[in-house]
């Protein structure tokens, strides 16, 4: 019944060589919106924590910011905390505390890597 | 409201290997040219040939010898299968930025589903087609013929019948032309081999029309008589594609979650020894494991076969067994193979072998056994696995593969049994 139903007759007769087939999905995992995980409360603390730690020692850290196709890491100095808008300065970009997941020294892990 | 007919393109690449290799050469691109396999080994046939070498009557799979009897000036290339890989990705994307509805159907082969786009690009079938065809070519240098029909079904024949052969490289098969179909012989029909285009001689069915006027009930009645077995749904297959009938939607997850890792070789000399058997049963449970330790799954059955050696009489066999518990274990999988061809194996001359572990889940739950060293040997794979991600493939493997049967090196620097 296979070949008659669904995409069955294509699924049956399809040749892939499986290093295609890896490429094919792992292209397309590149291309899932992620979802944007949710920090608990002690996590949101100590992130606020560490920022205005490297806010106030004019320390460079490190941040990891949630991006819909995957999250990046930021490099920079802190230089201005914006509470109004919830955001800080970092370098020359502003990015909103809401975005960011994690926060380390420069050349730190970020504490959600050490396993 | 009726649904809106689906218009399905299916783009299928001109001597896609050959294409790729010219346009990284650009001056190779008025030479002919094949791309062959190794000649020391079996693979060593003609994989692609560019239309110029196929004017001197070279054609595919035949051996490489034989093309250059045709054409002693033909320049002859080694395959780069990732390289080919790429440019079909590549050619994947460009179609994606027409529709979303692609599904690849090979390497070089693809389907599109263009319905909704036609309105948004505001052009016909054919003005889309030809775009598309203008768009792969500049980006990539690969010429693409492309079928066009209300199903999938439709497309593929239009693209293999008639647009690979006209000028244009574009056909649109519909209603209006399906006598120009039905006029082919039979084995010119998606699904027909040889051998299937022999039993429908003997039924009096000649041409793809003879099978698509056939009544079903009849086809059905005739097939079981003649094949004197029940072969109701191989009818249904065949008389549906003569009528150009298929409702398969274009599934661009199609490839959503891995269903199975395998992998199978092509031996350089047939194999009679069960030891030297082994030595390769082996190496493709460990390449099989590392790759699925690689992705995070653990896979509950195994399918081990062998092809024998003679092409004309063909003999082996295709099993498969389930284990105890999910695994990823390389001495696990290697022992079910080794059990299917105790259970299985003639002890003929053997050709061609394969694994597959399949059924997969994740392995982040992990059992570990009551019985036997599973936790020692799971450490131990994976701490192969790290040397060999830090130092290549060949710098840690099991003692077997020194054997002078060990495929490993081989297996290592291939894709698809050809250079990567």
């Amino acid at each position: 019944m296979k070949k008659l139903t669904g995409n069955g007759l294509w699924e049956s007769s399809r040749m892939m060589l499986f290093e295609h087939k890896d490429a094919i999905i792992s292209k397309q995992e590149h291309k899932q919106i992620q979802k944007r995980p949710v920090l608990d409360e002690q996590q949101t603390e100590r992130i606020a924590e560490k920022l205005s730690q490297a806010y106030r020692s004019k320390q460079q850290v490190q941040v990891l910011v949630f991006g819909d196709y995957g999250s990046s890491r930021m490099r920079g100095m802190i230089s201005r905390i914006d509470p109004q808008l919830q955001r800080i300065r970092l370098g020359n970009t502003w990015i909103s505390l809401s975005d960011i997941l994690d926060v380390s020294g420069e050349n730190e892990r970020f504490a959600s890597e050490t396993d | 409201m009726p649904k809106p007919q689906r218009v399905i393109f299916l783009a299928d690449c001109q001597s896609f290997y050959a294409s790729v290799e010219k346009s990284a050469h650009p001056g190779y691109e008025h030479k002919p040219l094949v791309v062959s396999g190794d000649p020391s080994r079996r693979s060593g046939i003609i994989l692609a040939a560019c239309p110029l070498a196929k004017a001197y009557g070279v054609t595919t799979a035949e051996p490489l010898w034989q093309a250059q009897q045709k054409c002693p000036d033909v320049i002859v290339t080694k395959p780069r299968m990732s390289a080919y890989i790429r440019v079909s990705l590549q050619i994947m994307s460009i179609l994606e930025s027409y529709s979303d509805l692609v599904e690849p159907f090979s390497i070089d082969e693809q389907f599109v589903d263009v319905t909704a786009s036609l309105s948004h690009f505001g052009c016909t079938p054919v003005e889309l087609a030809r775009h598309i065809q203008m768009r792969v070519r500049e980006e990539t240098g690969v010429y693409t013929r492309v079928g066009i029909g209300r199903n999938k079904i439709l497309a593929k024949m239009a693209c293999d019948n008639f647009a690979k052969k006209n000028e244009t490289g574009i056909y649109e098969l519909n209603e209006k032309h399906m006598d120009a179909l039905w006029a082919c012989p039979a084995n010119k029909m998606f699904g027909i081999g040889s051998r299937t285009m022999r039993h429908l001689a003997r039924l009096g069915i000649h041409t793809i029309g003879d099978l698509a006027h056939t009544p079903l009930g009849e086809l059905k009645r005739k097939m079981k008589r003649y094949m004197k077995k029940n072969c109701d749904i191989w009818s249904e297959v065949l008389w549906r594609t003569a009528n150009g009938m298929d409702d398969s939607p274009v599934t661009p997850d199609a490839f959503d979650g891995q269903k199975g890792i395998g992998r199978q070789t092509t031996l350089p000399v047939d194999y009679h020894a069960r030891e030297d058997i082994d030595v390769v049963l082996n190496e493709l449970s460990m390449l099989i494991c590392e790759r699925a330790r690689a992705k995070g799954y653990m896979g509950t059955v195994v399918h081990a076969g062998a092809q024998g050696a003679d092409f004309d009489r063909p003999v082996g066999f295709s099993r498969q067994m389930k284990l105890p518990e999910p695994s990823q274990i390389s001495r696990e999988v290697y022992s079910a193979a080794k059990q299917l061809f105790d259970t299985h194996w003639d002890g003929g001359p053997v050709r061609k072998i394969w694994i597959s572990l399949g059924e997969l889940q994740d392995d982040d739950v992990y059992q570990p056994s009551l019985f036997g060293n599973r936790d020692k040997l799971r450490h131990l794979e994976h701490t192969m696995d790290g040397i060999r991600s830090m130092f290549g493939p060949a710098s840690v493997y099991f003692g077997s593969s020194l054997r002078n049967t060990s495929q490993l090196k081989f297996l290592n620097t291939k894709i698809g049994g050809h250079y990567k």
